[in-house]
């Protein structure tokens, strides 16, 4: 029975593998050419082997050598940070600086495990003022305070 | 060609000291004493949330004040390793060792203002190697063509593996990711649309700061949330600052060998301040006549590195303005500024813009200066700041992170595209994958890419001529001996030693 010894190693190496074959499976079409004259495919290709090379290297030490373990992962912190950017991101264009920044700051409170909500709040409106008065006023960026 | 450099310098400090210029050096000082105090942010971060502001900039004022965060960030970086007990950067480590006892024993006074002392010295003395060496190096590296340029490249790259943490394969693995990420987009010569996977803001390459803010910046909020952030408790007060007699004497040598050392390795493709102060530390422990002082508030494990910290800063200019060769992530960044600007980093630089290197040099000093003044009478202001918890500073970093990268476009899809890129930093981290070989290699993979395709043409498709090119074959060689020093065993103990 295979065992994995360092995760670490062995996971990493499944990342370069997959990588190097979406690079060689997405660029399958572009030509590759000649040394003398390359095509758009020959450096990606290259490139994608070579990542397929190491990504079977460290699958095989991952296997072989022992190593580091994956830290275990909190999905809070994460998972909350994804979504905070997610919601500025979705916020900005429609509903300006204001609502993209409260909102961005108060999703990303969940990455807390006891987030203070009052704190937060004042936070996330203070932020906002500042961002409105140096992006907009001082700097003259192009955004909205409040949309449209 | 002495005089020269002294009209050059003339005309520098009449640039560099204009009013809008001594506003933005201040400005750029104070952030980056600010960020360089609080740990959770660093210059990689803050210099790319502040690029799209520098559009609207004068290239000289904007250059000034990014430049100012990065060695800003070396002083502040200190106060926190002596107060706190922990690197505001990482290139105060090492600090922490002998600063922090320092400060448990009440010598916090003395510990802070040797650093910012140490830091100043050394920051002039590393100008003065910039001011000196850059013209003669820029010189030289007019003659290289796009062969000599791979092989730069490719040196370049592999050095920055040495001096990353972990596995070095991993790095170089990392690289290649990088270089795939760096073609995304309308290939220059053929026109040919390459991983454009649908995404309108993919065609013109992949936007740099959703990649790097995605995998510094956002990356760095995730783990450091993760881990519970404790702070030991400031130990003492900051009462009296000067140093004794005593420290005086045990510190300037090591403020001495600490610039020398720090010049030096800032020079080198992928050397930098982490590895400067480290290397300056290992030193001081060597020549010193008791090394079991170290570790318990020796003065000359603070002098040191500090100092060589900083020379390294300025330093590490020298690679991006002769040789258009970014030799650390911030580098890269600076490299992007000037692109911003409709300069183009290389050789050409200081002949074509004489006004912007020597202004740059110009600032340097005054911006050293300034620094003593930020970080010693004020230091009480720093001190307070690092009182601020965490839970108030990540909201702010990733509210900043994500309009720096909305308004480099006015784009808010960019900012969908980080949330890829922050996820795929995090996941990198969990797989013990360094980011910065990655960054070097998406900004350097267009680029590498053509000198290839451009030596190959040379060449007839043949790659003897890598070899045949004495310059060229000296940079591989180069390379060659760096790869081998890390082979070997005694260098991999150091190596390990150094960042663990």
């Amino acid at each position: 029975m295979l065992r994995i010894k360092s995760a670490q190693d062995f996971g990493a190496g499944v990342m370069f593998f997959l990588i190097g074959l979406g690079a060689l499976w997405f660029g399958r079409e572009y030509e590759v050419g000649t040394a003398a004259q390359m095509g758009p495919g020959y450096f990606p290709k290259a490139l994608g082997y070579g990542l397929l090379v190491f990504g079977a290297i460290f699958v095989l030490r991952g296997v072989a050598l022992e190593g580091q373990p994956i830290e275990a992962s909190r999905w809070r912190p994460p998972l909350a940070i994804l979504l905070a950017i997610t919601a500025f991101a979705l916020l900005i264009d429609r509903a300006g600086l204001v609502a993209a920044v409260v909102a961005c700051v108060l999703v990303s409170a969940l990455a807390l495990q006891r987030p203070r909500w009052w704190e937060t709040l004042a936070l996330a409106l203070l932020l906002a003022a500042f961002c409105v008065a140096t992006f907009i006023y001082g700097l003259n960026q192009s955004m909205t305070a409040f949309g449209g | 060609m002495e005089s020269d450099i002294f009209a050059h310098l003339a005309t520098g400090f009449a640039a560099a000291a204009s009013l809008q210029n001594l506003f933005f050096c201040l400005i750029g000082a104070l952030l980056g004493t600010l960020i360089g105090v609080l740990p959770g942010i660093g210059p990689v971060a803050t210099i790319a949330m502040l690029l799209p502001v520098t559009y609207g900039l004068a290239p000289l004022s904007s250059l000034i004040m990014l430049a100012g965060i990065y060695y800003g960030a070396q002083y502040g970086g200190s106060t926190t390793a002596i107060l706190a007990n922990m690197p505001g950067e990482p290139s105060s480590i090492v600090t922490t060792l002998d600063g922090h006892q320092m400060a448990r024993q009440g010598r916090a006074g003395p510990a802070l203002a040797v650093a910012a002392l140490g830091s100043f010295f050394a920051g002039c003395v590393g100008t003065v190697f910039l001011a000196g060496f850059a013209p003669v190096l820029a010189a030289f590296a007019q003659k290289f063509t796009s062969v000599e340029y791979f092989s730069l490249m490719v040196l370049g790259l592999l050095s920055a593996v040495v001096m990353a943490q972990g596995s070095l394969l991993k790095a170089i693995a990392m690289i290649f990711v990088g270089l795939l990420l760096g073609l995304a987009g309308t290939d220059v010569e053929t026109s040919t649309l390459r991983y454009g996977f649908g995404v309108p803001e993919f065609y013109d390459g992949i936007g740099f700061l959703p990649v790097v803010l995605g995998f510094f910046g956002i990356t760095e909020v995730m783990t450091n949330l993760e881990r519970p952030m404790e702070r030991e408790r400031l130990t003492s007060e900051v009462k009296h600052l000067w140093p004794t007699r005593e420290d005086f004497r045990q510190a300037w040598p090591a403020v001495l060998r600490g610039t020398g050392l720090g010049s030096l390795l800032g020079i080198l493709p992928g050397g930098g301040v982490v590895l400067a102060s480290f290397a300056s530390y290992t030193l001081e422990k060597k020549v010193a006549r008791d090394p079991n002082r170290f570790g318990r508030g020796a003065i000359e494990g603070v002098a040191g590195p500090e100092s060589a910290n900083n020379a390294a800063a300025q330093t590490s200019f020298i690679p991006l303005l002769t040789l258009g060769l970014p030799s650390n992530v911030v580098m890269a960044l600076m490299m992007g500024a000037m692109i911003i600007q409709g300069i183009a980093p290389g050789s050409a630089v200081i002949d074509k813009h004489p006004d912007l290197f020597w202004g740059m040099v110009a600032s340097m000093w005054i911006g050293n200066a300034m620094l003593l003044v930020i970080n010693l009478p004020l230091i009480g202001i720093w001190v307070r700041l690092l009182n601020v918890p965490y839970r108030l500073l990540y909201p702010c970093i990733l509210v900043f992170c994500l309009i720096g990268i909305f308004t480099i476009n006015s784009s808010a899809n960019e900012v969908l595209v980080t949330v890829v890129f922050a996820a795929f930093g995090y996941v990198c981290y969990k797989l013990g994958c360094e980011p910065a070989p990655l960054v070097l290699g998406f900004l350097l993979g267009p680029l590498m890419e053509e000198n290839l395709r451009r030596s190959m043409v040379l060449s007839h498709g043949d790659p003897v001529i890598f070899v045949e090119r004495p310059i060229s074959l000296v940079l591989l060689l180069m390379a060659l001996a760096l790869v081998l020093l890390v082979v070997v065993p005694q260098f991999r103990r150091t190596r390990r030693v150094a960042f663990n």
